[in-house]
């Protein structure tokens, strides 16, 4: 377990994270979103006046271009796995955070949170730019019930010292009572946040922590709400004040895209903090943001492990939702094991999630690092009238496109980027590939030359030439 | 500073560092271009190989020297037109397409003063093979010349026309040209020339100026010539000279000019060969024959090549960069020409000529329907199988933008056109049809259709988050700057944070 | 001569052994030119066998290894048809005697005449160096057919052009 202050050291150790300090003119929401725009490292924001904040770290670089790391590579830091990890094993990392079927046992420690906060204005949390109040992101809800504590994720803003109004999970607002209390954690070990997203997505929040894999991994602590992670940097208890308020929000965290929420106002009974408290938050609704990233993945996670499980073989190698489509097409690289098969898993797919109505199929050969030969494939690979099928539009209208927000039926649309497993292998054009094109003499003759040339080159700059 | 030849365009890559002189030994045979797609791949600088095996003449051989920096694959270009430091895409096209605004008729100078007639060799001293052409891809047909103009007579101009078709390298004297009929070139070979039994004149120029090898790619109206956009783009007159065999003009600071005919009813293997697409593309086709003449050349000529189908994916390669860099700015003044309300046309990142993204209001119904199918029935004909099109105000030289909106506002149902309907010609370098559907059209073109398909991605309602203060942003990215980030991913920085060159 | 050849399935003849014309490429100079050439899947088979590479498949990645002689390279598309054309108009004010010079041939095609096999040794001459040309050098005897159709076709012109 990776507390979060550790978190950030460690991506500080990897030369993944800058530190700004005050005075900064620019609202940390614009510095975050710019950052994130820009593939660039995660932000510490040290400030003197509220509390240090921390932006872009569980997200990630894009995948427009090649990389040396992944969108998922910060987050593997926090799950404990080796940034170098591949994607799979993230998904696999976070699927094993859920339900444990019997097998969880939890473990407890003191609170890290120890000293009061007066307000929760004194925090000086994030503002967006045209809103009127900060806000809180990231944020992790607890709630107790008979059979234990409950977590979602949980966002909102800072209406007055004592008053907040939130958005939270449907499901975890139904374990409420009218007075009932709640707690919000804010710079958990990410491996705690990641737990919270996939039991949303996957509609498993009536699933006590207890029960699930994260508490083997986190040492919880009990609040007034329900427990928290030990390690948490900052806790806010509230009581509920009104459980069906009427405000509109104007962003949403992108869990809420798959999810029905509903919004709180809660009042703040008590606000506690580490001794130098840092918290994460996200540029909502921007470009590549946290929120989006780990949503896109918790959701990949599910639907790897669902549709591996399914035919009795696992033929897929890795499902990915790229934040770059906003969570609005599924990528799947799978064994087409027969004529027809991409069919079937693309109406799996649907079926078990209701984000998106768009899927590309891929080769299981083709890596999830090599999105940008995917994004060439669909058009060059896949034939435009046979292998771009769309269905009869009677299909449920996805979530997360902009367009049929009226709940109309509509289409879906797979684009099938494999090979047709019909086709004799000597049809299958062979990709022009530095591993492909050239015998291996000539690879290692290449590679050669083109280190001593940059050898040569490096000496020339020492010689000051 | 403008370039006015190849050579000047080197040292101008040198001047910057993004050139790498590789003076060990190295093969035309595939190690040339494997070096090269490393260089590609890894982003590195542009290599010229200045010592290459079992070569008659002196020569050396340049690995995709157009080829720019992944994040800016314009840059080279831009700089070698005297273009100013252009952070953003839109900021190059813009100045692009005003430059092409303005042609400028070429210049005749004078055989003695034309660099590439320093060695001059007719008849029997032709030899192309004296030329280390490249082996490009492990099961090409052959040897190979792929970044070239070819100028071949157009009645209606006397600069000719300058197109680009791979030429495969045969014997001393013999080569053979990938001519697809629909294009230019090709048609007036198989439907003019072939038929009066004549052989076409023309002659393939490599290693000719930046503005050359940019308008060779464009696609200019009839009635016009490349030679005039190839002027306006770097905003003088282009020099040519009068070639030794044929009354065709050539650019003449041209580093190798190959004079000859193309034969009436006569042919020759032509491919398999790795092509634009990122895969190997065969069998061989009968294709048509040049009969060498004559080849002049600069003294030590370099010899540019690019490793086809290196551009796709993340990679980039000089047809990828040139497809990005010159005929999408000309695509955009093009269409607009035409009455398009159009504010780009770009190719699309990761396989560029298949499929283009472009930027447009819709001003009536059916506007995209006329403005597709334009295209499609005119250069968009062979190789482009798509559109995309986005709202003005996204920027289609982002692709995660474009991504994004293909994902949040292209609905299935009513926003994917013309995809089940095959009634279109297609090249067969493709991919996604089976030998049978290619059939041996010797032509060029599949015996089987496809479908030419678009993508409405524009949105039918208001962005709710609204437009970001581009101040604020700005602001944002200095701040970033200032910590230590490199100014190198931001694009709304002032002239300050152009310092990184 | 080289160590290696390639060439391409479709340009293979059905039989193997015979001779044949073939478009073949020099694998270490990719020089591509026709030979005659002679083709077995045996080495033993050939007088000077080097390896061949038969490449087949629609992207031409399959192969299979043969033995290849090179027996002559062709001139392809090398037929001068302006010497053809000098050599045709020359022809139409001079003799068509062709004097072999060698006893021993014209022993065997008087043979040939005795056995009632042809009527006058020209005729066999005739016929068997056609039929040779016919199956060893048709670009030829296309390149002379068109030049005499362009003779017969226009008698004028040539007639007030000269002998240019």
């Amino acid at each position: 377990m990776i507390p979060f202050a550790q978190y950030l050291q460690g991506l500080a150790s990897n030369g993944d994270l800058v530190t700004l300090e005050d005075p900064i003119d620019v609202p940390p929401n614009v510095v975050a979103a710019e950052a994130l725009r820009a593939s660039g490292p995660a932000l510490r924001y040290e400030r003197a006046d509220g509390v240090d904040l921390a932006s872009g770290t569980l997200s990630g670089p894009d995948q427009m271009q090649c990389r040396e790391s992944r969108p998922w590579s910060r987050l593997a830091l926090g799950l404990g796995l080796d940034p170098e990890a591949s994607l799979v094993s993230v998904l696999e990392t976070i699927a094993g955070l859920g339900p444990a079927g019997g097998d969880a046992e939890p473990t407890y420690a003191g609170q890290a949170a120890s000293h009061t906060v007066d307000s929760v204005q004194e925090l000086r949390l994030p503002q967006a730019t045209d809103d009127v109040w900060s806000s809180l992101t990231l944020g992790v809800a607890s709630v107790s019930t008979a059979e234990g504590s409950h977590w979602g994720p949980i966002y909102g803003s800072v209406i007055s010292d004592d008053k907040l109004r939130v958005r939270t999970p449907a499901a975890l607002s139904s374990l409420l009572d009218d007075d009932g209390t709640l707690s919000i954690a804010l710079g958990v070990p990410p491996a705690a946040l990641a737990a919270t997203y996939l039991l949303a997505v996957t509609r498993r929040i009536e699933v006590p922590v207890q029960a699930c894999g994260v508490a083997d991994d986190v040492p919880l602590v009990p609040t007034n709400g329900g427990l928290v992670p030990s390690a948490t940097e900052l806790v806010v208890e509230t009581t509920v004040a009104d459980r069906r308020p009427d405000f509109q929000s104007d962003r949403r965290e992108a869990w809420e895209h798959g999810v029905s929420s509903t919004p709180l106002s809660l009042s703040v009974e008590r606000v506690i903090a580490t001794d130098d408290p840092v918290i994460p938050f996200s540029p909502v609704e921007r470009p590549l943001a946290d929120d989006l990233q780990l949503a896109g993945l918790a959701t990949a996670a599910t639907l790897y492990r669902r549709v591996n499980d399914y035919w009795g073989i696992s033929p897929v190698e890795w499902v990915l939702l790229p934040a770059e489509a906003e969570l609005g097409i599924c990528f799947v690289a799978t064994d087409v094991l027969y004529a027809g098969f991409e069919w079937q898993l693309t109406n799996l797919l649907f079926t078990f999630s209701s984000l998106f109505d768009t899927v590309v199929v891929v080769d299981e050969d083709v890596s999830p690092r090599d999105l940008g030969r995917v994004l060439g494939d669909i058009w060059v690979k896949a034939h435009p009238s046979r292998d771009w099928i769309f269905s009869e539009p009677s299909a449920p209208a996805a979530k997360r496109p902009r367009y049929r927000q009226d709940g109309t039926t509509g289409a879906r649309l797979y684009v099938n980027a494999a090979w047709d497993p019909r086709w004799e292998d000597s049809y299958i054009a062979p990709r022009v590939s530095f591993e492909q094109s050239f015998p291996k003499s000539v690879h290692d003759a290449a590679r050669k030359t083109w280190t001593d040339c940059h050898d040569t080159v490096l000496d020339d700059d020492r010689n000051g030439s | 500073m403008v370039t006015d030849s190849f050579r000047e365009y080197l040292q101008l890559l040198e001047d910057a560092d993004d050139l790498v002189s590789i003076s060990e030994l190295v093969s035309w045979d595939l190690e040339a271009s494997a070096v090269t797609t490393l260089a590609n791949r890894n982003d590195g600088e542009v290599p010229i190989f200045e010592s290459v095996e079992e070569t008659a003449i002196d020569a050396a051989l340049v690995g995709d020297p157009y080829r720019g920096p992944q994040c800016r694959p314009w840059e080279f270009l831009a700089r070698s037109f005297g273009l100013p430091d252009v952070r953003s895409g839109t900021a190059y096209y813009e100045a692009v397409v005003d430059r092409l605004r303005s042609p400028r008729e070429p210049r005749v100078v004078d055989r003695d003063s034309a660099a590439c007639k320093e060695a001059v060799h007719v008849g029997t001293e032709v030899d192309l093979l004296s030329i280390p052409w490249p082996y490009i891809h492990q099961g090409d047909g052959g040897r190979y010349s792929n970044l070239h103009t070819v100028v071949a007579p157009d009645p209606e101009t006397q600069w000719g026309h300058w197109s680009n078709h791979r030429m495969m390298l045969h014997d001393d004297a013999l080569a053979s040209l990938l001519f697809l009929a629909g294009e230019q070139v090709p048609n007036r070979y198989y439907y003019e020339y072939e038929p009066r039994d004549e052989p076409m004149p023309v002659a393939v120029v490599i290693g000719a100026e930046p503005a050359v090898q940019c308008s060779t790619e464009m696609w200019i109206p009839t009635g016009r010539s490349e030679a005039a956009f190839a002027g306006g783009l770097k905003e003088d007159p282009v020099d040519l000279v009068p070639c030794e065999t044929s009354d065709l003009f050539v650019p003449a600071t041209a580093e190798l000019v190959i004079e000859g005919r193309v034969l009436p009813n006569e042919r020759l293997d032509e491919g398999p060969f790795g092509d634009y697409f990122g895969y190997m593309n065969g069998p061989r086709r009968s294709m048509p024959v040049l009969a060498v003449d004559a080849i002049t050349h600069r003294p030590e000529p370099r010899v540019p090549f690019c490793v086809e189908g290196t551009g796709v994916g993340y990679g980039q390669n000089s047809s990828s960069t040139l497809q990005t860099a010159a005929a999408g700015p000309d695509a955009t003044l093009g269409l607009q020409a035409a009455g398009f309300d159009v504010s780009l046309a770009v190719p699309w990142r990761f396989t560029s000529r298949t499929v283009w993204v472009i930027a447009t209001d819709r001003p009536y119904p059916g506007y995209l329907h006329e403005l597709a199918n334009f295209i499609f029935t005119t250069w968009g004909m062979l190789h482009i199988d798509f559109f995309v099109f986005v709202d003005a105000d996204v920027d289609p030289l982002n692709p995660r933008a474009v991504l994004t909106a293909i994902a949040l506002e292209s609905d299935p149902d009513a926003d994917f056109h013309q995809f089940g309907v095959e009634r279109m010609p297609k090249v067969p370098l493709n991919i996604y049809q089976t030998p049978d559907e290619k059939g041996s059209a010797d032509v060029g073109t599949s015996k089987a259709k496809t479908a030419k398909a678009y993508i409405d991605a524009t949105t039918d309602r208001p962005t709710a988050n609204g437009s970001e203060d581009e101040a604020l942003r700005a602001r944002a990215q200095e701040v970033l700057v200032d910590a230590g980030l490199s100014p190198e991913s931001f694009d709304l920085l002032g002239d300050e944070g152009g310092e990184s060159e | 001569m080289s160590n290696h050849y390639i060439t391409a399935a479709e340009h293979l003849p059905d039989e193997e052994t015979t001779e044949t014309t073939l478009q073949i490429t020099d694998a270490e100079t990719k020089r591509i030119f026709e030979a005659r050439v002679r083709i077995a899947r045996e080495p033993d088979d050939l007088t000077d066998p080097r390896p061949l590479r038969v490449v087949t498949g629609p992207h031409e990645n399959v192969s299979e290894e043969r033995y290849v002689e090179l027996i002559d390279e062709i001139d392809s598309l090398g037929i001068d048809d302006d010497l053809l054309r000098r050599l045709a108009s020359e022809q139409e004010t001079t003799s068509n005697i062709v004097n072999t010079r060698s006893d021993d041939l014209k022993v065997v095609l008087r043979y040939l005449v005795e056995s009632e096999q042809y009527d006058s040794t020209a005729e066999a001459l005739r016929k068997i160096a056609f039929q040779y040309l016919a199956e060893n050098r048709s670009d030829l005897l296309e390149a002379y057919e068109d030049v005499r159709t362009e003779f017969e076709a226009d008698p004028l012109r040539r007639a007030l052009a000269g002998d240019e």
